[in-house]
């Protein structure tokens, strides 16, 4: 069954994108087949990858009545991603509520189950709108969550509705709850991050984003972390690791039952 | 200035909230009650009143030894206490009045650090000299790096006891409420400030 994780957060700027981003490339490079789609009206993953802002996407689609947009394949045969493209600021509003009358996320995982093993939705700021519905249409959901506080205290709200959506019989849960920026030599981020592990515990992923320069490069360059030089930089290996936790956390087991140990030396 | 959490977060109804949102998928809801309007609008039917029933036949329980709230309090912030007369008993007194009044408690206090009672409703002299050993027990903690301990809770086996302490020049003191569940983390703050208010005038 193709898992289905939205990258929310009730505050903007916390690092959604990049984290959904950089996930999609670490699962992909494990050989998961993967689908990133952008769901942020400003058209967040557009504006991160250099050769995805030009591109149509579900927007688009939305806005012609047409089925699914086509995906934007990658060097990465596992990874393709549908780009929300270009959203006229003043038709915003009008696009959520057109891809609820669509139902077009959930289209999107159910005409998945053949294609990928995994769809990432990367999400916009806030919890209404096209998060909502990103939320409706998902089984798991990470919680992005910046180590300071103004992130820590819209927490609880993105849990709340995670818990009325799942009352009112929606499939959503909480897979759990990633630091981003993390640092340890403010004390405030020193802080906020040990309130974080001492509020939701087990829910917080091991795996820490740290704050580093090399995404700002990354940014630049229009490029996932790891393929931002020949060498990827090793702060890269955190989204192996992230991706590899949610994997656990889900139950995925890879290689079916012929996987193991393999001898380095034969 | 309180020492007040990063999150501004009470950490039991993070807990439950988790709970709630992070709990194995429930069963879903048939998609033909989705469909069809009209049976969606139908109210489901009712499970035999099973529970109602047991309790019905069960003999009648203990008595419930927590005193009832005496009313029910405000879930918005309580305002800051104003301390406006010299006497200390005064003080104390005022103290005890804006507890009962904006805490959810059915009991307060205030002890000196030994555990002798300055001033008390709703919770007996024995209960309150438990705040003796307990502050003691609480030095060693302190000693940890990182760890503040001047206000906690403790289970009395039917109620639950919170406590905030605040020092002076004169030693320790004590501000402590009787309930059915632990203060919120940020009813501690307001308590933790209004003794600080009181201590000042002692």
């Amino acid at each position: 069954m193709t898992l289905s994780i939205a990258f929310t957060s009730l505050k903007g700027g916390v690092g959604k994108t990049t984290t959904a981003l950089n996930c999609a490339y670490a699962f992909a490079r494990r050989g998961t087949r993967t689908l990133l789609v952008d769901t942020d009206p400003q058209g967040a993953i557009g504006l991160s990858l250099d050769g995805v802002s030009e591109r149509a996407g579900l927007a688009a689609s939305l806005a012609q009545g047409q089925d699914l947009p086509e995906v934007v394949k990658t060097r990465l045969p596992e990874l393709q991603i549908m780009p929300m493209g270009y959203v006229d600021t003043l038709a915003i509003d009008d696009l959520s509520k057109c891809a609820r009358d669509n139902d077009i996320l959930r289209r999107i995982v159910d005409r998945s189950q053949a294609e990928y093993d995994a769809v990432l939705f990367d999400t916009p700021a806030g919890l209404g709108g096209m998060t909502r519905l990103a939320l409706e249409s998902v089984e798991s959901v990470v919680a992005v969550a910046q180590c300071e506080p103004l992130a820590l205290r819209s927490l609880p709200r993105l849990l709340d509705l995670l818990a009325q959506l799942r009352d009112a019989g929606d499939a959503c849960s909480l897979l759990g709850v990633v630091c981003n920026m993390s640092s340890f030599k403010d004390p405030v981020v020193l802080a906020s991050l040990e309130e974080l592990w001492a509020l939701y515990r087990d829910s917080v992923f091991d795996t820490a984003i740290p704050r580093d320069s090399t995404f700002l490069q990354a940014s630049r360059a229009g490029v996932p972390l790891g393929l931002l030089s020949r060498r990827a930089p090793a702060v890269a290996a955190v989204f192996d690791s992230l991706a590899a936790e949610i994997e656990q956390r889900l139950g995925v087991q890879e290689g079916g039952e012929d996987d193991g140990p393999i001898r380095l030396v034969d | 200035m309180t020492a007040r959490s990063v999150s501004w977060t009470d950490p039991a109804s993070v807990a439950q909230l988790l709970a709630r949102a992070s709990a194995p998928r429930r069963a879903a809801v048939p998609t033909f009650a989705l469909a069809n309007a009209s049976s969606a609008a139908r109210p489901m039917p009712r499970p035999a009143p099973v529970v109602a029933a047991v309790v019905a036949e069960a003999p009648a329980p203990r008595a419930i030894t927590i005193p009832p709230p005496t009313r029910i309090k405000s879930q918005f912030p309580a305002p800051k206490l104003v301390q406006t007369s010299d006497n200390p008993s005064d003080c104390l007194d005022a103290l005890l009045a804006w507890t009962l009044d904006h805490q959810r408690c059915t009991g307060a206090f205030i002890a000196d650090e030994n555990g002798l009672t300055l001033a008390a409703h709703g919770i007996s002299e024995a209960h309150v000299s438990l705040v003796g050993p307990l502050l003691s027990a609480l030095v060693s903690v302190r000693m940890i790096p990182g760890i503040d301990a001047t206000a906690g809770a403790l289970w009395l086996g039917n109620s639950m006891m919170s406590w905030v302490e605040s020092r002076n020049d004169r030693g320790g003191f004590c501000l402590g409420t009787l309930g059915s569940e632990p203060l919120s983390s940020r009813a501690f703050d307001q308590l933790k400030e209004a003794l600080e208010v009181t201590v000042r005038r002692l």
